[in-house]
């Protein structure tokens, strides 16, 4: 028989859970645990339960995104960037993670899943560089 | 001053410059080993596409799977780490091409190795094209002569044809190859030397003689050596093809040898099971033939309206004590238009090139033959033959008759005419008044152990008395009754004055 993948067991899981509430999910999250322990699959639970959050978030249209910066800016910043987040993605929310990391030159790095926005000056630098190497 | 116009230049190129600031693709690495990586997200990349690592080496995608991306890296890989960011580039991998690169050893991503400078080009080739339709295609109809007696007169190979050379180990399958390119000075053809996974001693060599024969004014030579990884050894001879194609586009004539296929066959087995596909016989994965029939396909001879120009291949590939029905053999004779099978025996027996006459074929080299040549080899193909057999049968009697006997002592003078040292290529003019005088019989009373000197001494003697027979040959590429009564008074004078 064909391998199961993470996806399709995702979207399964995914299918049978949404609409459902109260007893009913209940039961549905009863008989799924059952039957990943019985095909034993409990050890790839943690990619599961990642995918299936992923799958959750572009089914309600919410994004996810991941904003380092040297110093924590304005306020006002991080909410025009997560305008412009909302609109690149269609997305009807935005869950924004700010981190700080100190060894930065300056500037901005936006991840979205596997997609990359990086306005930081280290990455200037080095385009620069590559221009007046090429050029 | 100086100092002034460098910062001012500099502060112009700044000026100039702009930020990129589009979204990237990005993974990371999930496990590296043996020149291979495992990547997570790059949810958009494509098979073929290049990715960069931290460390600024390339990778090309080979396996997209579904959680994850199988990655083959070109260069270093022992300083990339688990969870090290990779870049998708959007681009398939392609490599530099020029006409500078003429008379220059490139390694197998088109970069200059031999030490005498960058080469400075903004064109780039994708490595994988598909292969010219049928529309734009031409009959073969022109010659490729590789000074080699024994081929031109009985394996021709036309221009845009692919020929195997197919032998064992130390069979002179190389030394064909590169007495090919040696006789191509002047003939309009670029060459391009595909060397994989070959001691760099052998391509230094290789380099130096074909620096002394002048060929390298006209050969490009790509080498992934055995010290580089099986990725490089996988796609040189993608990238070969990639710069043959620039200079077919350019309407030239282009001579592509692939030493040899049998390696490249191998660096892929050992891509495809570090990628986990499933393997086939031999352990090859099942799709080896489609690796390379896609890249011999490219060889071609285009028509007037799509430009003109061709590549010729001359793959080659190693065989096993002989063993022609292993499976990359096979499947090689089957994709290409004919093979040249060198024997060890022949080879050890003295017979160079030790092209073995029956399991050689050319399939369309034939309509490319020049008539001069058409005319005097005609039946030599099957004299050989014949030869071969009568030579086996008189083994067990001594009771001939007259004409087995003479059938046996011309095949004798066919062998040892067509015998031929290394890097001594002879001239398709010469080559036909030898073969004139020995399949019309001129050679029969010559003694066997003097038929090389006759043979040398006729060549000089009817280039300087048979004036017109040489200029039809050499300006019509047939001879008329004038220009052969001619050569035949003059082989008639040298044998005579022949001690």
């Amino acid at each position: 028989m064909a391998k199961i993948s993470t996806k399709n067991l995702v979207l399964a899981i995914h299918e049978m859970t949404k609409d459902k509430t109260g007893h009913e999910l209940d039961t549905a999250i009863g008989n799924i645990t059952d039957y990943l322990a019985k095909k034993r699959m409990m050890p790839r639970i943690g990619e599961i339960l990642r995918k299936l959050e992923e799958t959750i978030n572009i089914d309600e249209g919410i994004i996810k995104a991941n904003i380092t910066y040297k110093n924590i800016p304005t306020k006002k910043i991080t909410e025009e960037i997560e305008e412009v987040l909302m609109s690149r993605y269609k997305a009807k929310k935005i869950l924004t993670q700010i981190n700080e990391n100190e060894e930065m030159l300056g500037g901005v790095k936006i991840e979205v899943g596997d997609e990359v926005i990086d306005l930081t000056l280290k990455n200037k630098i080095n385009q620069l560089q590559n221009y007046l190497i090429t050029n | 001053m100086i100092k002034n116009t460098i910062v001012e230049n500099l502060k112009k190129q700044i000026e100039k410059f702009q930020a990129d600031t589009k979204a990237e693709k990005v993974g990371h690495v999930i496990e590296v080993f043996d020149g291979i990586a495992k990547l997570s997200g790059l949810s958009d990349i494509q098979a073929s596409e290049m990715v960069t690592f931290p460390n600024g080496e390339a990778g090309v995608v080979l396996n997209l799977e579904e959680d994850s991306v199988g990655v083959i890296i070109l260069g270093e890989f022992a300083k990339i780490r688990e969870g090290d960011v990779v870049k998708a580039t959007g681009q398939i991998l392609s490599v530099p091409v020029s006409d500078l690169q003429i008379g220059r050893v490139l390694n197998a991503l088109g970069e200059p190795i031999d030490g005498k400078g960058a080469i400075k080009t903004d064109t780039r080739n994708p490595i994988e094209k598909v292969a010219p339709g049928v529309i734009t295609r031409q009959g073969v109809s022109q010659a490729v002569q590789t000074g080699i007696k024994a081929i031109d007169a009985l394996i021709p190979i036309g221009r845009g044809q692919r020929e195997l050379i197919i032998g064992d180990r130390q069979t002179g399958k190389t030394a064909i190859a590169i007495d090919a390119i040696l006789n191509q000075k002047g003939q309009d053809m670029i060459c391009v030397y595909v060397s994989i996974g070959q001691k760099d001693s052998k391509l230094r060599k290789l380099q130096t003689r074909l620096e002394e024969g002048g060929a390298m004014e006209y050969t490009i030579i790509v080498s992934a050596g055995s010290s580089e990884s099986a990725a490089l050894s996988y796609i040189a001879p993608y990238t070969g093809v990639a710069i043959a194609e620039y200079f077919m586009d350019q309407g030239r004539d282009v001579l592509i040898i692939y030493d040899d296929l049998s390696k490249h066959a191998v660096a892929y087995r050992e891509i495809s099971l570090l990628l986990r596909r499933p393997p086939g016989r031999e352990a090859f994965p099942g799709d080896v033939f489609y690796l390379h029939s896609r890249l011999l396909e490219r060889a071609c001879r285009r028509n007037k309206e799509y430009g003109g120009g061709s590549i010729t291949a001359l793959p080659i590939i190693e065989t096993q004590s002989g063993d022609l029905s292993a499976y990359i053999p096979t499947n090689v004779i089957s994709i290409t238009d004919g093979q040249i099978f060198l024997e060890t025996d022949l080879f050890y027996k003295g017979i160079r090139p030790a092209v073995n006459v029956g399991f050689s074929v050319s399939r369309v080299g034939s309509s490319a033959q020049i008539k001069a040549m058409k005319k005097v080899s005609g039946t030599l193909k099957l004299d050989l033959a014949q030869f071969r057999e009568l030579e086996a049968f008189s083994q067990f009697g001594s009771d001939l008759d007259e004409s087995t006997k003479n059938q046996l002592e011309r095949g004798k003078r066919a062998v040892e005419v067509l015998k031929q040292p290394q890097y001594s290529p002879v001239a398709t003019e010469d080559q036909v008044v030898v073969l004139y005088a020995l399949t019309k019989g001129h050679m029969d009373s010559i003694a066997i152990d003097k038929i090389k000197l006759f043979e040398e001494g006729l060549i000089e003697y009817a280039r300087k008395n048979a004036k017109v027979f040489y200029k039809e040959v050499m300006d019509t590429k047939v001879f008329t009754d004038a220009g052969e009564a001619e050569l035949v008074k003059v082989i008639g004078e040298f044998k005579g004055s022949f001690v």
